[in-house]
């Protein structure tokens, strides 16, 4: 029996795997440290409110990018080059998708509420729209 | 017995079966691609209907951190668990791979205890998705996230059997990979949930 080349042979792994039992523990290593780095940034309330949402957010692309290479193992393989490829289009969409719906429907709240507390009168009074 | 479920032989495969392996794994890769934009989309409305909470709870009065960073830690370790199934699978040892197998399981199992019991306890509190339109979009996207969890469990369990069994076959080791950019998938979808559900809105 033979297993040791099959993750290579199907292109799911790099063509040289020597090193992925290191890409494991480093991937995880790095998870744990940013995760910690989040809940500590806002269990301690280190920087403003909006600063902490922006390193929070940026925390998590940064373990989203190394748990990618680190536990999915995309890399600049010939290999890898399909999958990145329909990544990048779902992050595309993603991307639309997501800010997109933030932006329109966050303008749109602008536009047609009242003060939100005085929409809660209204929605109390009313049980509801 | 199918063909597929076979040792594989020492000279590794002929050219075609690679070839139909590797679009098995392209094929799968293109699942957790559009998978992605189903969690997006729960994501886009989880963000818009966040502060919609009806005069009811909000995400800072019912998010514990400490407990959710508990979950983190466990679905995180069982996706490098996972990984060392695959490293164990490379050196042909059925039993390792059982082993680092039945260990993701557990932590898995755990994960989705935890939520589990969570959801209950907000359920108890009055606090179910009919509440308002924050626990709604609170409970598809957290439970959708739950929801796979448990598929990929019940398909984790699956597959030990079928290693214990048959050993590590062609077929096996396919779906050993499959599996495993599964789980490693839901870790990814994690992070997100941690920080853009739990920690944007804990703080």
């Amino acid at each position: 029996m033979n297993t040791r080349k099959y993750f290579e042979e199907i292109g799911a792994w790099p063509h040289d795997s020597r090193h992925i039992a290191r890409a494991y523990v480093i991937g995880f290593l790095l998870s744990l440290l940013l995760t910690f780095a989040a809940y500590f940034a806002v269990t301690h309330q280190l920087l403003s409110q909006t600063g902490t949402i922006a390193l929070i957010i940026f925390l998590a692309l940064s373990q989203f990018v190394i748990q990618i290479i680190c536990f999915l193992h995309l890399g600049r393989e010939r290999s890898s080059r399909d999958r990145l490829i329909v990544l990048g289009a779902a992050a595309l969409i993603v991307t639309i998708l997501v800010s997109g719906s933030i932006w329109i429907l966050y303008s749109l709240n602008e536009r047609q509420m009242p003060d939100p507390v005085e929409m809660q009168q209204y929605m109390a009074d009313q049980g509801g729209f | 017995m199918r063909n597929d479920d076979q040792p594989i032989k020492r000279e590794g495969l002929p050219h075609e079966e690679r070839a139909a392996d590797s679009t098995t794994v392209f094929g799968f890769w293109m699942y957790l691609m559009t998978d992605f934009v189903l969690f997006a989309s729960l994501f886009a409305v989880y963000a818009v209907l966040r502060a919609n909470t009806f005069g009811g709870v909000s995400g800072a009065q019912i998010f514990s951190l400490p407990f959710v960073l508990k979950e983190t830690l466990l679905l995180l370790t069982s996706s490098f668990t996972c990984g060392l199934s695959l490293l164990a699978a490379r050196s042909g040892s059925n039993r390792q791979v059982v082993f680092w197998l039945s260990v993701t399981a557990i932590l898995g199992a755990c994960f989705v205890a935890l939520e589990f019991s969570e959801f209950i306890n907000l359920f108890a509190a009055g606090n179910g998705p009919q509440g308002s339109a924050f626990l709604s979009s609170y409970f598809t996207l957290v439970g959708t996230h739950g929801l796979h969890v448990t598929l990929g469990l019940i398909w984790m369990l699956v597959l030990i059997g079928a290693i214990a069994r048959r050993g590590l076959t062609r077929s096996n080791m396919r779906k050993l990979m499959l599996l495993s950019m599964f789980w490693h998938f839901l870790d990814i979808i994690w992070i997100f949930i941690f920080t853009i559900v739990y920690l944007m809105g804990a703080g």
